[in-house]
């Protein structure tokens, strides 16, 4: 998967990852690697900024908490970013439909 | 922590063009993130070293993260600044530059010129001492400011 296909498609990504339950940035950028069986294999530290920019935009609220001997940062999804997934969703879908239908899949 | 990591948070630290508060949240979040993936990698098997190295490569290049932070913006004002920087020590070498060479030219003139008249096809050596002596006045101090900031602000980047 090219990288910038898959930054292209970034936030929506890391909004249905968190669309699960609230998370830190380790135990986000793992779900979304082990979801996509290792397609989607980002350079780990350029996924905070999407992390931080999604929560400035009030898609994500986050909140420190304490992990053995350091601080750690959890991502929850918001009232407006559940709103924002489910539109993204709807794009998404009708994205696949239209590709798959011209496209077609591989014999 | 292993110093492979504690290295990379330096660096981190150091080129992060953030405000304080941005960098300090940035950073825990890295460190964070990076000690959980040596604990992966030494759950793995992997030496503290090897796992050290993985975590890192995995989590980017210092450059790569310090752009991703970067606002257009930031990016903007980083690049303005770092011309800046870079116009200033020019300046400050190419007029330190004429004056050396000028010092030396003038003194090799004064001792070996036969003494300079009015009908002479070529301007005075007192013209050209006065040349140097300005070039010299200005690209000194440029020189030495330049440096001195030049520090000040690798300092303050390193403290964060």
């Amino acid at each position: 998967m090219e990288r910038e296909r898959l930054k292209g498609n970034l936030d929506l990504l890391l909004l249905s990852v968190l669309a699960a339950g609230p998370a830190h940035g380790y135990a986000v950028i793992n779900s979304l690697r082990e979801r996509s069986e290792g397609a989607f294999d980002l350079g780990e530290g350029t996924v905070y900024p999407a992390l931080h920019r999604l929560e400035a935009a009030g898609l994500l609220a986050s909140d420190w908490a304490e992990a053995p001997g350091r601080r750690r940062r959890v991502y929850a999804l918001t009232g407006k970013g559940a709103d924002a997934l489910a539109a993204g969703q709807a794009r998404w879908r009708r994205f696949a439909a239209g590709m798959q239908a011209v496209v077609g899949w591989p014999a | 922590m292993t110093g492979l990591v504690e290295e990379y948070l330096r660096q981190l630290r150091a080129s992060l063009r953030t405000r304080p508060e941005e960098t300090s949240r940035i950073l825990a979040e890295a460190e964070d993130h990076l000690r959980e993936s040596v604990a992966a990698g030494r759950a793995a098997g992997l030496t503290e070293t090897e796992a050290a190295e993985a975590a890192i490569s995995s989590f980017g290049t210092v450059r790569a993260v310090v752009r991703a932070h970067q606002t257009p913006r930031g990016q903007a004002a980083a690049a303005l600044g770092s011309l800046f920087m870079a116009i200033w020590f020019l300046a400050g070498t190419t007029l330190t530059a004429v004056f050396a060479v000028g010092l030396v030219l003038t003194v090799v003139i004064a001792t070996t010129s036969p003494p300079w008249r009015s009908s002479d096809p070529y301007p005075s050596p007192g013209g050209l001492a006065y040349l140097v002596v300005a070039c010299g006045l200005l690209g000194l101090p440029m020189l030495v400011s330049y440096f001195r900031v030049h520090r000040f602000l690798q300092r303050s980047r390193s403290r964060g």
